[in-house]
């Protein structure tokens, strides 16, 4: 009964409390400010001393400018309830100044300048945007000097008389103040810009927000704002380099490219968009039976148009355990845009690139190409023969050339890569509208993007449409519903392959790279020409291949405000829903998979992510000591999903996939279904004691369907702290430092990544059994094993120790974090004993950990000088993981470290030179191995330990990991110019360079030898190149190293330094443009340039994106993009 | 204030609703599970039908699950690459792929030992099937448990042969690459997980027991014949009796006459396939499929294309031809390659020394081909000096694609006739049988070649000889020549003679990390194995 009494009173003062607290916000603050009644006694005292106490009494900020007045002058003052101008008077009594109350402000100025002002001014008006076009409510317009000013209406308009020539300050709180000369132009845009320090920033947080000041645990944030949109397809090709801790590589560079994305070294973070739970991987069509190079490597979150979204957070510690299981990798919590109070926003923006490649390898021409052929074979012969200088034979002249001069000199080039990279674009056009008054709020946006590759079949093309709706229906109650719709369509290129059969299967690219230059594009039978068993390149194009994917969003959410401001709740559901049709189909004259033959593939695939939450929170200020915030909640999680596919055979080249009917067949129809299920309950409770101490703590309880009853449910706890050092009076000293807090956090989260596999089931076998002639047909199911009811969750424990801090005024602000997180109970199907008839089983086994460090620092070099601001950013990262336990039957090999083992390691012999023709740089210590790597041509393995021999103690290990990930931006502007220049690096990461692997004499000698790039030119060989840097022939006679450990030829240091982005912008306000300012309120102009320059020593072709393995090296070409847009705000 | 009861009320069900716990089981679909499969006699059969997994040719090489594993006939995997390439028939392929291709053919199995887990082309594990020797034991175990009234007593037990069938010849091929190796044998012990880490080597009299067992069961209870054509019956159950008999009758006496039992019950339903100008060449041809002489072949459809479902395909051109061969020569006539033209590259070969072995005359020759027109516009022929080796033209090029329709030979009638006289002749401490003679002169008479001379029917060692080399120009790339050479004891001699270099095991080693992972279950897994007798036969290789 107390408490709906409560509830009933305060409803009463619903309405006015609303009415009250934006519109009329600073009015009635002015108003009860020149009301309230100041007491001071003081003797002997300052100026200064007295403001900061009527500052106290009256909670408003007193502006002055120091070469006025001396503050420092001390003076006498015995007030008693007086109000603030009685006040104000006298302690200005005695100085030639008066002051003049605006807002919240009060302004010192000189009683001359306050008053003649207003006779030659002119009236001025205007409006005050943020960057987005935002009218800004409530901002201070000040003509600098005096007390003269005014503030922004709802609409963010204002007007004040200025005299021509005067400068006008406009601030507002969380954006950079802006200084502005007025001229004739009476009508006013401007443009705030917002302010990143550190001190007033709303961190999200799992379930919440939470000021920056008090943020107990390691989070980093992303304002997508000021990072350059016009090339970007999706939200993680916007995050290399821009979070501490957050390990960002390309992994391809083909339309809506793939970024792998690591939280401080671990797994693909889980995505949390406006708390739905989202897939983190792409959602791909498969190619059923039908076996086909992968090429597709494109990134998650496809839909979601990195316009609309408004930050991005990364949980990186004990943050991340109030979402519990499948938080083990880190979370990214990504909030998008909404409507705000204010007048009609619309913002378009157009964009336009040129997408160019990087120079790619050079494969060889025909000349070049046969001449290196005869040599390579010639040296094999001499080898296999024991013929000068591989053994004591003379050399016979018995050989017989692979290419014999008259057709070398014949011998035409045929480029095949020309015929399968090219140029690309992109056009980018984004609108948004938004808007809303206090009950109603709305932002709404469309995307197109349109992506041409650089590589022949390659493409993609997205609409999204997105509305984000809150509506106050009540006063305690408000709902909000997102939506988003996108479709994506992609054309799928067939540029990168290699995966199953090392030859048959590959991509364009590579089959460029191996066509030999002499063959023609057609033959004489007009027939595109065959290479061995791989597709011709150039006929490539001819493979039709589309994936197109739809989805929707939506977002449903009731906030309820219990007892206001103290207990509210909030009731969400959210569905991500996506489906993919894919078709794609090789014509009946297209050689391909060592065939002729017509085949295709009609795929469709779905999948469904819900979440269903419902969450109380409550705030409480105890007296002056504490401020408590809990939140607990519940939740339900499904993920379903089904599959549909269908391969024909023998179909009409016209009508293809369009009627299979029509298709002779065989026909294989394939489908698949799923569903996971995950229920929680959780709570986080945050205690702010003394605003010295903050403490929270969190738990969820987890259950998964996956596990047996026993083993559903885990815990998973947290505890953070954070020590606001800078708020105790021991520090008051260190004027320098604004602020410093020390912080320390503890959490555990788990992983159940193993699907149903606990159960007993049996499958289908992957093979059918035929009999006669294949026309009678079994299908066995087989056992995957017996159900493991013991098995359960993977656990992390992540501890983390930090400091936040900001220096200079803020002018310097960022952190600092150490961690550690162990991973125990690792859920892996893992090697059973010899015997067992399940050569995995899924077990519980292992410890392994992270540890490592992070930094961000921004700063503030050059504010407002002369109208020039230069402002930088720094990220920094490093970790490393060992493995402390390995799966009961892991394997070691000799020359392995067996404990505290780097997770990365890579183990080598390493080449110190090449043994040359009389082996006379051979050192004694090479005559240990056998005599096939005694011979020219093979590299000189180090003795590391220098006892004369080679054995396994000689082999190397490297931590191919990056010894430390950089992020660096720095923002100039000056008046109406910007430049933005952000670079990242990765320094000390070592990486096999494929290039070289395919640069290989092996590739070269054989009968028929596909084509080597201008690499190969490095090859050691005993006729034309005895000082060639890269092994011969000798190398390929498969000499067993001790404990066969590689010889490092083919890794280097892939360190690297991009610059990602160079933006150039200029901006126009709307009121220069004339009459059209009455409809622009401003315009921006821009170019951009990303991936501009690459500083590296790695030779392949980029040190960064995935390239391949072994077989296969040829991945996209790395690209080069111009862009140039415009951004209009009306 | 009516509504803040309902809002709340609301809120504490949706609460109450969310916070269930029951129904909460895992959705499994589209699998079945030891509850409901296998039950019905149909289901058994297919259940069954998972041994023949290592047995059949398609791209997807493993039986499923965990470790990828070639199939017997697989040639990166199979039994051509075990028994024929590492053989003295086949010359070192020096200009081939290098790395594990190159070992082998060099009958080099030093580096086996670092043979991982996983599916490698170049460096293939046969290891791993002892896991899959392992599921058919379970398969045993649940069909011997089958209910009587789904299954009945006859049709189990013709069920049980074929599943006992094809784990004998599992066994059978993993102890002739590796020597006798530990198996999982008694169904009971399928999921006793000390029993899984019992991984120590049977003796070789342990080992050859089982198989026998496995055989014998089968010669009792799998169909005389069956309906399908490629599926094993009782005939091929007697020539893998009496292939095993044959290896081993040297230690466990009354194997020889048991192989001479079992020649006598095939005796009168094969013949050798005699018709043609060149019988041999003609002999597994698409047009001669399951002849008189083929007692058990793998049924090859030409419309296979090597994908999993697709039944069975016949990839051996592929891995014969060289990878610049034309379909057309200098002249404009069709080479041997038409319509397929190139291969992959010439993985398999026959070495000169092994082709100039033959006698002259013999029409089995015609199936080699000697000299070949490429694609850079030239001849190669045996004065080529960087071609290793000639061309296997015995399973011929008929179709376009690389998937031919020619069955693939598991057991035909000129083998059994040499292995009834090798028997025959092992068995007997007097004179030669003239049945022997006979059987070996016609599988000659066949190739066109006369009646054995006299000096090689006056003595039993003169007599062997003959009978080892007739099997060689017989039955080479028929995945049985290292078995044979290590049965003389001549493997290291043979090698030698005809490669020019010495093999460094009689077996396989095993890979490193099973002896590693016995090591840890405290088992000694002796990694090598030989026979009585390698050391001399190695000694004699010079």
């Amino acid at each position: 009964m107390k408490l709906s009494d409560s509830i009933k009173k305060r409803s009463n003062n619903y309405l006015k409390g609303v009415f009250l607290f934006l519109f009329l916000f600073s009015v009635s603050t002015a108003i009860q400010a020149q009301n309230q009644k100041i007491t001071i006694s003081q003797k002997q005292t300052t100026i200064l001393s007295v403001f900061e106490e009527i500052e106290k009494q009256t909670n408003m900020k007193i502006a002055y400018n120091e070469k006025a007045i001396d503050v420092n002058k001390s003076i006498s003052i015995d007030v008693t309830k007086k109000t603030l101008p009685e006040t104000l008077s006298a302690v200005l009594k005695g100085t030639n100044m008066t002051f003049k109350i605006q807002g919240k402000q009060i302004m010192i100025v000189p009683i001359m300048t306050a008053n003649s002002d207003e006779n030659i001014a002119r009236k001025y008006s205007g409006t005050v945007i943020d960057e987005n076009g935002l009218s800004i409510i409530g901002a201070n317009i000040v003509q600098k000097g005096t007390t003269n000013g005014t503030i922004t209406d709802t609409e963010g308009k204002f007007s004040l008389s200025v005299p021509i020539g005067s400068i006008l300050t406009v601030s507002y709180i969380g954006y950079i103040t802006q200084e502005i000369k007025v001229d004739n132009h009476t009508n006013l845009q401007i443009t705030l810009v917002e302010d990143a320090k550190s001190l007033s920033e709303v961190v999200v947080v799992g379930y919440g927000i939470m000021n920056r000041k008090n943020v107990t645990t390691a989070i980093s944030t992303v304002k997508p704002e000021n990072i350059s949109k016009a090339a970007v397809s999706n939200v993680s090709q916007m995050l290399m380099g821009r979070a501490a801790g957050l390990t960002a590589n390309l992994q391809s560079p083909q339309p809506g490219g793939d970024v792998s994305l690591s939280i401080r070294g671990s797994g693909t973070p889980v995505f949390v968009i406006d708390g739905v739970m989202m897939p983190s991987g792409s959602l791909e069509v498969g190619t059923g039976h039908t076996e086909m190079m992968q090429s597709i490597r494109r990134g998650g979150l496809a839909g979601l148009n990195p316009s609309d979204i408004e930050s991005i957070e990364i949980l990186k510690d004990a943050s991340a355990a109030i979402y519990g299981i499948g938080a083990a990798n880190g979370v990214v919590l990504i909030t998008t845009k909404n409507g705000s109070e204010g007048k009609l926003n619309i913002t378009f923006e157009s964009n336009w690139s040129a997408v160019k490649n990087y120079p790619y390898l050079k494969p060889l021409n025909s000349q070049d190409y046969m001449n290196m052929a005869n040599v390579f074979n010639k040296e094999n012969y001499l080898l296999v023969n024991n013929m000068y200088p591989y053994g004591p034979n003379t050399y016979d002249n018995k050989w017989t050339p692979s290419f014999y001069p008259h057709q070398i000199e014949a011998a035409q080039t045929t480029n095949w890569l020309d015929y399968v990279i090219k140029n690309g674009s992109i056009s980018n056009q984004n609108i948004s509208i938004s808007g809303g008054n206090k009950t109603f709020k709305y932002y709404l946006s469309g995307n197109y993007y349109n992506h041409n590759g650089t590589v022949i079949n390659s493409g993609m093309e997205r609409l999204a449409l997105r509305t984000n709706i809150s509506a106050q229906l009540f006063p305690f109650l408000r709902l909000t519903t997102i939506v988003n719709l996108n479709q994506n369509n992609y054309t799928n290129s067939s540029a990168k392959g290699g995966n199953t059969w090392s030859d048959v299967l590959v991509g364009s690219l590579q089959n460029a790279l191996a066509y030999p230059p002499l063959l023609p594009i057609k033959g004489n039978d007009g027939k595109y020409t065959i290479f061995q068993n791989r597709s011709n390149p150039a006929d490539m194009a001819r493979m039709n291949d589309r994936t197109q994917t739809d989805g929707y969003y939506v977002n449903f959410a009731a906030d309820v405000d219990i007892i206001k401001d103290m207990l509210s709740a909030r009731l969400m559901y959210g569905s991500n829903k996506e489906n993919g049709n894919r078709d794609f189909y090789l014509p009946s004259d297209f050689y391909f998979f060592s065939m002729y033959k017509s085949r295709g593939h009609l795929g469709y695939t779905e999948r469904r992510n819900e979440t269903v939450e419902t969450t109380v929170s409550f705030k409480k200020q105890f007296g002056k000591w504490a401020k408590v915030d809990v939140v607990a909640g519940m939740g339900r999680y499904l993920n379903k999903g089904q599959s549909l596919d269908v391969d024909y055979e023998n179909a009409n080249d016209v009508i293809a996939g369009d009627n299979v009917s029509t298709a002779n067949g065989p026909f294989y129809p394939e489908s698949g279904r799923y569903a996971n299920e995950r229920r929680s309950q959780f709570v986080r409770a945050s205690v702010d004691l003394l605003d010295n101490y903050v403490i929270t703590s969190t738990l969820r309880r987890d259950g998964t369907d996956k596990f047996f009853p026993d083993k559903k449910y885990a815990l998973f706890p947290s505890v953070s702290i954070a020590w606001k050092l800078s708020n105790e009076s021991f520090m008051k000293n260190f004027k320098w430092l604004e602020m410093f807090k020390l912080r320390a956090s503890y959490g555990q989260t788990g992983l159940d990544n193993l699907g149903s596999s606990m159960y007993s089931t049996y499958t289908r076998a992957d093979q059918y059994v035929k009999f006669s002639e294949n026309t009678v047909t079994y299908i066995p199911f087989r056992l995957n094993g017996p159900d493991y009811p013991n098995i359960t969750w993977e656990k992390t424990i992540m501890k983390d120790i930090g400091v936040d801090f900001a220096l200079f005024n803020n002018r310097v602000w960022g952190s600092f974090d150490w961690f550690r997180n162990d991973v125990t109970d690792l859920l892996r199907n893992s090697n059973a004993p010899l015997l067992s008839m399940t050569p995995t089983i899924p077990m519980n086994y292992g410890h392994y950990y992270r540890r490592g460090w992070d930094a961000t620092l921004n700063s503030i070099n050059i504010e407002n000088k002369g109208e020039f601001s230069w402002r930088s950013l720094l990220t920094l990262s490093h970790y490393n993981a060992f493995w402390i336990e390995r799966e009961p039957e892991y394997y070691y090999q000799e020359y392995q470290i067996r404990n505290n083992e780097p997770m990365s390691a890579y183990y080598s012999y390493q080449q110190d030179g090449i043994i040359n023709i009389d082996k006379s740089n051979m050192p004694e210590s090479q005559r240990s191995l056998p005599a096939e790597a005694q011979q020219p041509g093979f590299p000189i393995i180090k003795d590391k330990n220098n006892d004369g021999q080679i054995t396994v103690d000689d082999v190397y290990m490297e931590n191919i990991i990056p010894d430390i990930t950089i992020g660096l931006g720095n923002t100039f502007s000056y008046k109406n110019f910007d430049l933005d220049i952000f670079l990242y690096g990765q320094f000390g990461q070592m990486r096999s360079n494929y290039a070289l692997n395919w640069a290989s004499a092996g590739q070269l000698y054989m009968d028929n030898p596909r084509n080597n790039t201008d690499l190969s030119f490095n090859l050691w060989n005993s006729q034309t190149n005895p000082n060639g840097t890269l092994p011969g022939i000798a190398i390929l006679k498969t000499v067993p190293m001790p404990g066969n450990a590689g010889i490092n030829y083919i890794v280097q240091d892939a360190s690297f330094v991009r610059i990602r982005d160079i933006t150039f912008g200029y901006n126009i306000m709307g009121n220069s443009l004339g009459n059209f300012g009455r409809y622009i309120r401003n315009i921006r102009l821009f170019v951009n340039v990303q991936n501009p320059f690459t500083f590296t020593k790695f030779t392949g072709f980029d040190p960064e994106i995935y390239q391949g393995n072994g077989t296969s090296m040829a991945e996209h070409p790395m690209t080069r993009t111009f862009s140039t847009g415009a951004k209009i705000n009306f | 204030m009516k509504k803040i009861y309902l809002y709340m009320a609301i809120l504490s069900s949706a609460i109450m609703l969310w916070s269930c716990e029951n129904d909460f089981d895992p959705k499994i679909y589209g699998t079945l599970n030891p509850t409901n499969y296998p039950s019905t006699a149909a289901e058994y059969e297919s259940f069954m039908m998972i041994g023949y997994l290592p047995f059949g040719t398609t791209n997807v090489y493993y039986m499923g699950g965990g470790y990828n594993s070639f199939s017997w006939y697989i040639p990166p995997g199979g039994t051509f690459r075990m028994f024929d390439q590492t053989s003295d028939n086949t010359a070192p392929w020096e200009y081939g792929w290098g790395s594990g291709w190159l070992l082998l053919s060099r009958a080099d199995f030093s580096q086996c030992v670092f043979n991982g887990r996983g599916l490698s082309d170049s460096s293939p594990n046969q290891f791993t099937k002892i896991a899959e020797v392992s599921y058919l034991t379970y398969v045993i175990g649940v069909l011997e448990k089958a209910p009587e009234e789904i299954l009945p007593t006859e049709k189990k037990n013709a069920l049980l042969g074929e599943a006992r069938l094809l784990r004998g010849i599992m066994a059978y091929y993993l102890l002739h690459v590796y020597g006798p190796v530990p198996l999982i044998w008694n169904p009971d012990d399928v999921s006793v997980e000390e029993k899984l880490k019992e991984v120590e080597r049977p003796t070789l009299d342990q080992m050859t027991q089982w198989i026998y067992d496995d055989f014998d069961f089968a010669l009792q209870n799998i169909p005389e014949t069956q309906k399908e054509r490629g599926r094993y019956n009782r005939d091929y159950a007697r020539v893998c009796m009496m292939r095993h008999c044959l290896n081993e009758g040297y230690h466990i006496s009354g194997y020889y006459q048991k192989a001479i039992n079992m020649y006598n019950e095939l005796k009168g339903k094969y013949s050798l396939f005699t018709a043609g100008a060149n019988p041999y060449v003609d002999l597994f041809k698409v047009a001669h499929k399951f002849n008189s002489e083929i007692i058990m072949a793998i049924s090859v459809d030409p419309n296979a294309d090597g994908s999993a479902q697709n039944g069975n395909a016949n990839p051996y051109a592929y891995y014969m031809i060289p990878d610049n061969a034309t379909i057309k020569d200098d002249a404009g006539n069709n080479t041997p390659f038409f319509p397929m033209g190139a291969g992959w590259g010439q993985v398999f070969n026959i070495s000169r020394k092994f082709y100039d072995s033959f006698e002259s005359g013999d029409k089995r020759l015609n199936a080699i081909i000697t000299r070949y027109y490429t694609n850079g516009g030239v001849w190669r022929d045996r004065n080529t000096t960087n071609w290793d080796g000639f061309i296997i033209n015995k399973y011929p090029v008929e179709s376009a694609t690389y998937f031919q329709g020619t069955d693939i030979p598991l057991a035909r009638w000129a083998d059994v006739l040499l292995m009834y006289a090798e028997a025959e002749v092992r068995n007997s401490n007097s004179a030669l049988p003239t049945a022997a003679v006979t059987a070996v002169n016609d599988v000659r008479a066949r190739a066109g070649l006369a009646a054995l001379p006299l000096s090689a029917t006056s003595s039993k060692e003169s007599f062997l000889d003959a009978i080892l080399a007739e099997r060689g120009h017989e039955l080479w790339y028929e995945g049985v020549r290292k078995i044979d050479l290590i049965r003389f004891n001549r493997y290291a001699q043979e090698v030698f003679r005809k490669k020019g270099v010495r093999p460094t095991h009689q077996y396989m080693p095993l890979p490193n990390y099973a002896v590693e992972a016995a090591e840890s279950y405290g088992k000694n897994l002796v990694q090598t194995y030989e026979r009585e007798g390698w050391q001399a036969d190695l000694a004699a290789a010079r």
